[in-house]
Parts: structure tokens; C-alpha cells; sequence
């Protein structure tokens, strides 16, 4: 008689408990649905607004390789960021900078040409490597009429930007819709809202989004996915060489 | 099109700037989850454009001895026209073209050259070659480079972000596969085919870690050999860089004035670079470099203080500034969005370590609107007298500088 009211009573107590294992399958699926199997190629345009800048529109190449972690950016408009680029390869970062011809090798996340967009928006997800489930139960919500699964992460090492996440996912394909980072003091910094994905095969890639920055109020960026191309991609174009060919 | 879609881009994201993300309207509708474009061929497009920056900046020389009020002012406008000519499979030709006139005191003088004047182009992308006048990045390292023998113009502490001189050459860069390179250059700046210089470099990627070895050689001149790396030990983006030679191409000057050839030892070039990023309010917005270079070969007494070995050296082109003595380091202090969004505080510092000569510089540029930076600067000379940048009488040198790029 005691047993089914101590297990019962583990269950309300420890409520986690079984949570997380289920938050821990939704993050395999996110990154199942979000790992690509095959190259990709595709015209990326971010429209980035400031408070006090104004807007501006930048433009770039943008290739994709999950299978070696890579990609490749390089900006082409406008004029005074053409030349600029990014090459991620593994744990390699490297961003070349026409104005001084030199690669930085860094380690960590970085903006993308100042906008709201940073490298790790441009890569597979990788939750699972990155983070594990966080203390917060599972909520069942709704974004617009679209019904999500509401869960969040907690950073694994401090190699990432933000230590806690939280994620807004579709309920029937695991798709992120919204993301919130926040920092180690628990500030909400950043707002990811991932509007529209395009099908590859049977995963899928973000090809409009807005990053809205929760720190500087007024600050936001938008994404677009154009021209998207699935031909293989040859590796020689993920190397140094190449980036700097292609830059100014 | 296009109006349609900055219709929907506007909508997404102002205006009111500082009004809440309606998340309903977002997502009112379903995701569109759309079935990817049919694979195109990518074509690289002929194209030619010119794009340059003007900038202009004035700056106040304050002498330790002088009447403050005596002090000269001197100011620079320069205009860098860049030409970008593209062909079919990313070949392309680039023309970095300065004018600039210095003013100082009644006097002024203009001055025109060209930066850099290269064609690139590669073989199926199995090999890369570029040949011209180009400035190419040849160490690791952030400030000094010991590895580099091939560049003539060396960074400037004071500009960092200045167009530098391309030495004339050709380039030969062949990729193996994702995680290794092979890298030539042959320099064209020789006297006849007996002294043309070549450097050889192999690259590769191993975890994390970016290891380079080279070699630099020239006849009747003593052979370099160089290895560098970077890579991120305990939260520290690392890269050190070393060179040896048996010899020095470079000679020491006594009191005689004499040049003194080092022949039979081992010469030894060699930084270390540490870069670790702090988040305040922000991630990663500050950023703190810290730099240690040592030449075995350099001074242990201060040759400043004499100025005609100073004269002798430099008429010889024997003097290569901020590498003179044997220990020196130097910091560079990045805030971003300080003291406002638009703005980034730079402090940064270099040190002689072996006559105890210091340069500190605090510089604030501020971007009010895309592509024009205002800046706003202060340089202090100190430390021990007749140092390496204490020995110009200058204290102190504040600095206003306007750049647009276009």
C-alpha cells in the first residue's frame, strides 16, 4: 500500500525528474531536424536595424557542410563589407578582414559583420553537445495559433555564449519557432524568432528569422534565405585560400 | 519584388523601434515550411567597382620641454581609391591607390602611391596564386611577427587600422584538402635573380590548434626558420611565433657607429600573444590582448640616446622600429558599445622593457551613422629617458581623426 504513495510522492516531488529525460529527447530531435545531410549554398540578406544608425542591408554567400561542422561566409554587399568573410571548420573560427588581409583563429561565437546574427546562428544547432536539460518542467503553449513545447537548456561549459536558453518548439516536428538567451546574471540578452524554414531532404534549414536584441532596445536584425542550391560543394572552398581568394 | 519584400522586411522590424514583437502576428500563420529551390549553378559575375575611404586626422605634439602653447600641429588627408575587378572562376585584379597631403606648421606635401596592385586567380582551386604588390599576413601573431621577413611595412601601434605597403611578389598557395596548406612567395624586390628571397610556409590544422612551419632564404643571406601556432589553452586564445637563424641579417651599431654582424650564434625571434574576452552586461565586450616579443639579438643598452647611431642605422635601412631592444610587450584593451552603443573605448600600451620607454594610447571612435567614424585620441610617451619612445621630446599627442568609407 506504501509503495504506489512513496513512488507518487517521488513523482510530484522530483517532477524534473522525468522531464528532463523528455527535454532531452526534444533536444535530440531539434538537432536531428536541424543537422543537414547535405551541402548547401544559398544568398543570405540581413536587414539590420539600429536605434541610433539607422538601417542598413548586408549581403552574403553563405555555403554549409554539417558533415565537417563547416561553413563558409563571404560578404558581397554592400561595397564596404565586400571582402570581409568567415570560415568555420571543426572548432576553428577564423574571420578575415579585408582592410588588414589577416585571418583571426578564434575560439568563440563572434557577431557577424555587427549585426545581431552571430556564427553559431549559422551552423547546426548542436544541443546536445552544447547543453542539457534545464531545471523548468515542459510547458504546452502556443506561439500565434501554432502549438509548442516550451523547455529550457543550461550551458554544459562555458565555451558558449549564453549559459541558459529557452526554446519554443513545434509539437509535431520539433522545430525551434523561438529561442531566449540569457546571461550569467540572468539577463534576457538576445530574442531568436525563427519564422519560416525551407525543407532539405528530411531536415530542415531557417530561411527567415529576426534576432532581436534585448539589450539595446530598438536593435534588430532579419535574415532571409534566398536562391537556395543543394549541388555538393567542393571542399576546397572551406579553406583559407579560398576565403581570401574571394575577398577583396 | 524586391519593394514587396523590403515591404515585409520594414514590417517585421519598424517602425516604432522601441515597440514589442507582436509574436501573434508572426506567427498567425502556420510556418511556412517550404520545399527547397532546384539545385543552380552558381556563377561568378564580371563586375568592376570603386569603393575607398577618405579620412582625415589632426594631431598636437606636446613637448616635455617646450611652451605647450608652442607646440606644432600637424594634419594629415588621405583619400584611398580601391579598384575590384572580378572575371569568371574568382579571378580578379585589385589597385589600392593613396593620395595624401601632410600639413604641417606653413609647410604641406602630397603624397601619391599605390598600396597594392595584384591579380589573383587560381588552377580549379587545387592552387591559388597571386602576383603583384600585396600585403599578405605571413605570422600569427597579433602586433610583432618574427616569422614575417617578407613584409616591408611593418603595423604601426599608433594605426593599426592604416593601409600598409604590399611588397611586390607572387603568392602560390596550394590547399591539401580541409586542414593543410602549402604556401610559396617569391619576392620580385631584388636586385638582380641572385638576390630574390623565397619563403616557404606548410600549415596545418591539428584539433584546435593551427600550427605553421617556415622557412625564409635569400643567397648571401642567412637562412630563417620559423614555426608559429594558435590555439585556446585555459579560455585564452594563444598564438606564439618563433624564428632562428644561425646569424643575423641584421647588424647591431656601437658606439663607432660600425655595423657589427652577429655570424656565429643562434639568433632567436619569438612572441606570445594571449587574448581572452570578459562579459559585462554584454558577452565578450571586453577584450584584452597582452603581447611578449623577444629578440635575442636586440639591445641591451638604449641606442637612442645617441642620434647619430639612430642615423646610421636608419640610412642603412638597418632600423626596424619597435623591435629593437630584447624585451618589450604590449597590451590592447577593446571595450565595445562604451560609453554608448555607438561607441568603442580602445586603451593600448607598449612597452620597452629593456630601456623602460612606454607609449600608452587611449583612443574612443564613435560611429553616429553607417561607415563615418569620428575618433578621438591621446598618446603619452614616458618612462625612462632616451628610451626608445621618450627619446622624441613628445609627452604627450592628443588626436582628432574623421573617416567615411564608401
Amino acid at each position: 500500500m506504501l509503495k504506489p504513495i512513496w513512488m507518487l510522492t517521488l513523482l510530484l516531488t522530483f517532477p524534473s525528474f522525468t522531464m528532463a529525460q523528455s527535454v532531452a529527447d526534444l533536444m535530440k530531435r531539434i538537432d536531428s531536424v536541424t543537422a543537414l545531410n547535405r551541402d548547401i549554398t544559398a544568398q543570405v540578406e540581413l536587414t539590420q536595424q539600429r536605434a541610433t544608425q539607422g538601417t542598413r542591408v548586408l549581403n552574403m554567400v553563405y555555403r554549409r557542410r554539417d558533415q565537417d561542422n563547416a561553413f563558409l561566409i563571404t560578404m558581397i554587399g554592400p561595397e564596404v563589407e565586400k571582402g570581409n568573410g568567415y570560415l568555420k571548420l571543426g572548432d576553428n573560427f577564423w574571420m578575415y578582414r579585408k582592410n588588414t588581409r589577416t585571418f583571426q583563429h578564434i575560439n568563440r561565437d563572434e557577431s557577424i559583420a555587427g549585426t545581431d546574427a552571430n556564427a553559431e546562428d549559422f551552423e547546426s544547432i548542436r544541443l546536445v553537445e552544447r547543453y542539457k536539460p534545464g531545471p523548468e518542467p515542459i510547458r504546452k503553449e502556443t506561439l500565434g495559433k501554432i502549438p509548442v513545447y516550451k523547455f529550457e537548456v543550461r550551458a554544459k561549459a562555458n565555451t558558449v555564449k549564453y549559459p541558459r536558453k529557452v526554446y519554443w518548439v513545434r509539437q509535431d516536428n520539433g522545430l525551434p519557432l523561438k529561442e531566449e538567451s540569457y546571461s550569467l546574471s540572468n539577463t534576457l540578452m538576445s530574442t531568436n524568432y525563427y519564422l519560416s524554414y525551407a525543407m532539405v531532404d528530411t531536415q530542415y534549414i531557417v530561411n527567415r528569422a529576426l534576432f532581436v536584441d534585448e539589450f539595446e532596445k530598438g536593435n534588430k536584425t532579419v535574415m532571409r534565405l534566398s536562391e537556395v542550391s543543394l549541388l555538393p560543394i567542393p571542399n576546397s572552398v572551406f579553406t583559407k585560400a579560398n576565403l581570401e581568394n574571394l575577398s577583396k | 519584388m524586391k519593394a514587396a519584400l523590403l515591404l515585409v522586411v520594414l514590417g517585421l522590424i519598424g517602425p516604432p523601434l522601441h515597440a514589442q514583437i507582436n509574436e501573434d502576428e508572426l506567427f498567425e500563420r502556420d510556418t511556412i515550411v517550404t520545399v527547397a529551390d532546384t539545385p543552380s549553378v552558381s556563377r561568378t559575375t564580371e563586375s568592376t567597382a570603386f569603393t575607398g575611404r577618405v579620412w582625415s586626422y589632426t594631431l598636437v605634439p606636446i613637448s616635455r620641454t617646450r611652451d605647450i602653447g608652442d607646440s606644432p600641429i600637424y594634419s594629415n588627408n588621405q583619400a584611398n581609391l580601391f579598384l575590384d575587378t572580378r572575371l569568371q572562376k574568382d579571378a580578379k585584379a585589385f589597385v589600392n591607390f593613396e593620395v595624401s597631403q601632410w600639413n604641417a606648421d606653413t609647410a604641406s606635401s602630397l603624397n601619391a602611391t599605390i598600396r597594392e596592385a595584384f591579380i589573383d586567380f587560381n588552377l580549379d582551386h587545387a592552387l591559388y596564386i597571386r602576383s603583384g604588390k600585396q600585403v599578405l599576413q605571413w605570422g600569427r601573431s597579433f602586433f610583432w611577427n618574427p616569422t614575417d621577413l617578407i613584409s616591408v611595412d611593418r603595423p604601426s601601434f599608433l594605426r593599426m587600422d592604416r593601409y600598409r605597403d604590399g611588397v611586390v611578389g607572387t603568392r602560390l598557395t596550394w590547399p591539401i584538402g580541409l586542414d593543410q596548406s602549402i604556401t610559396a612567395f617569391i619576392s620580385h624586390q631584388a636586385a638582380n635573380l641572385k638576390t630574390v628571397s623565397v619563403a616557404l610556409k606548410y600549415e596545418c590544422l591539428v584539433g584546435n590548434t593551427e600550427i605553421g612551419l617556415s622557412t625564409w632564404q635569400r643567397s648571401q643571406s642567412v637562412g630563417v626558420y620559423g614555426i608559429d601556432a594558435s590555439t585556446r589553452l585555459i579560455g585564452l586564445d594563444t598564438k606564439i611565433e618563433s624564428a632562428w637563424s644561425y646569424g643575423s641579417n641584421t647588424p647591431k651599431y656601437g658606439s663607432s657607429l660600425s655595423p657589427i654582424w652577429i655570424t656565429n650564434e643562434w639568433v632567436n625571434r619569438s612572441s606570445l600573444t594571449l587574448t581572452r574576452t570578459l562579459d559585462w552586461e554584454l558577452a565578450d565586450r571586453i577584450s584584452v590582448t597582452q603581447e611578449f616579443f623577444y629578440n635575442s639579438h636586440g639591445y641591451t643598452d638604449s641606442p637612442f640616446a645617441s642620434a647619430s647611431r639612430i642615423a646610421a642605422m636608419q640610412a642603412a635601412g638597418h632600423y626596424t622600429p619597435n623591435m629593437m631592444g630584447q624585451w618589450y610587450t604590449a597590451t590592447f584593451v577593446t571595450l565595445n558599445k562604451f560609453p554608448i552603443s555607438d561607441a568603442t573605448l580602445s586603451i593600448n600600451s607598449i612597452s620597452n622593457l629593456t630601456d623602460w620607454s612606454h607609449t600608452t594610447g587611449i583612443s574612443m571612435p564613435y560611429t553616429p551613422i553607417h561607415n563615418l567614424t569620428l575618433s578621438f585620441g591621446l598618446y603619452m610617451y614616458w618612462g625612462g629617458s632616451n628610451g626608445e619612445y621618450t627619446a622624441n621630446e613628445t609627452a604627450i599627442s592628443p588626436e582628432f581623426s574623421l573617416s567615411v568609407d564608401f
